[in-house]
């Protein structure tokens, strides 16, 4: 959890609910409230020119949705839409900024909270770069895998479509596919009734 | 030219809690990937490139950094090794403060946390800018990201106002994109008026 939700709810966090698939902000909007998922799945995306998808991230039960953005004066670089059906504590920003005056604690937090986002951002950023589609998958999993308890190889069931997968690397879902049964001859993956176990 | 750090602790309070300058040399290193994170730097003078190098050798630029800035700060906070290079590109001279004490300057200092949060934000913004780019196959639209990036904090938004600092093997490292690419790209976004030259310099 990035906030304790008893200092959110002190300050007057409110909760909304959301059905799947509904918009909470979208690119362009003005940031004007700090997000943290009770229940549910989130993920922030953009669109291209073509309309083609690229996923910036998967957030689910106790994390913050685009949060960084309050520190600026700029609007969103990205929609913030429901996969599920969510219940979503808001904050509005005033009181957001309040909150870290009066909690240094958790104003360390954040700093942590953002330096782990930025870290991945980085390495994900690095292997964009990168010709090699296995690099690519590679990285993500690893990501995704780092907030996962467990480090046993194939003990982490990866909690994405090929499709997600695809828009979170840049690469095509045919690529994707093709890629993930290479990684599975090369013992780096187990695919499991089309489950990928990493 | 500003990028993409904007962190800056005030000198007496970074020399209050025993800071070192120090000095390095052109293409010295002032970390290394697998290095672990253990001092707060932030640049005096001079300029400090953060790179990566793939498997293959190819270089990946994270950032170049000018007098004032901060950088490699948020490893601190995650007990990991540094995930890419620091590099002096002049002569350089740089405060270092032991990981402890930087702590304790934010303990002592709330304003500073609060002040890392928005620094740490204007990176992430940059990196969300730039996957959203580097997802694109189209170099002109990683080129033109990047740019508009930058030129994102000035003041002035005419067209062909902004000069960008950065040579064209700086802009292939940092969209991932080959040279001889970048240089083709340009040339095409003259022609578009989209950019103008001024002796091999780039308006933005």
């Amino acid at each position: 959890m990035v906030i304790s939700e008893k200092i959110l709810y002190s300050m007057g966090a409110d909760v909304k609910q959301y059905d799947p698939t509904e918009i909470i902000f979208s690119e362009g909007d003005s940031p004007s409230f700090y997000y943290q998922i009770i229940t549910g799945e989130v993920k922030l995306n953009n669109y291209n020119e073509d309309g083609k998808e690229t996923i910036q991230n998967l957030l689910t039960d106790g994390e913050s949705i685009g949060e960084s953005l309050l520190f600026m004066d700029k609007p969103y670089p990205i929609n913030a839409v429901t996969t599920t059906s969510c219940n979503i504590l808001k904050l509005p920003k005033n009181l957001f900024m309040d909150l870290l005056k009066q909690y240094p604690d958790t104003c360390f937090d954040m700093n942590t909270h953002l330096s782990q986002n930025l870290y991945y951002k980085q390495l994900m950023a690095q292997t964009m770069s990168s010709q090699n589609p296995a690099v690519k998958l590679k990285t993500l999993m690893d990501y995704l895998k780092s907030f996962h308890n467990e480090d046993k190889p194939f003990s982490f069931k990866i909690p994405l479509t090929r499709q997600q997968m695809a828009s979170l690397t840049g690469l095509c879902v045919e690529t994707v596919i093709r890629s993930l049964k290479k990684m599975e001859r090369d013992n780096m993956v187990q695919i499991e009734n089309r489950k990928i176990l990493y | 030219m500003k990028t993409i750090s904007c962190m800056k602790i005030d000198e007496k309070i970074l020399t209050s809690f025993g800071a070192e300058i120090k000095n390095y040399k052109p293409k010295e290193f002032i970390f290394q990937e697998g290095d672990m994170a253990l001092h707060y730097y932030q640049t005096i003078a001079g300029t400090v490139k953060i790179n990566h190098y793939s498997e293959d050798g190819k270089e990946f630029i994270h950032n170049i950094l000018g007098e004032n800035q901060s950088f490699g700060d948020s490893p601190l906070f995650l007990e990991k090794e540094y995930p890419m290079n620091a590099v002096a590109l002049s002569p350089c001279a740089i405060y270092k403060l032991p990981k402890g004490r930087f702590f304790q300057i934010l303990e002592d200092h709330p304003e500073t946390s609060i002040e890392l949060n928005n620094c740490f934000s204007h990176r992430l913004h940059y990196q969300m800018l730039m996957m959203q780019n580097m997802a694109s196959q189209n170099p002109m639209m990683r080129i033109k990201g990047l740019m508009d990036y930058l030129k994102s904090f000035q003041e002035k938004i005419d067209p062909f106002t902004f000069h960008i600092q950065l040579t064209r093997q700086q802009i292939a490292d940092l969209t991932g994109l080959r040279v001889e690419t970048i240089i083709r790209t340009l040339k095409k976004m003259e022609k578009e008026n989209a950019l103008r030259f001024n002796n091999k310099q780039i308006l933005y």
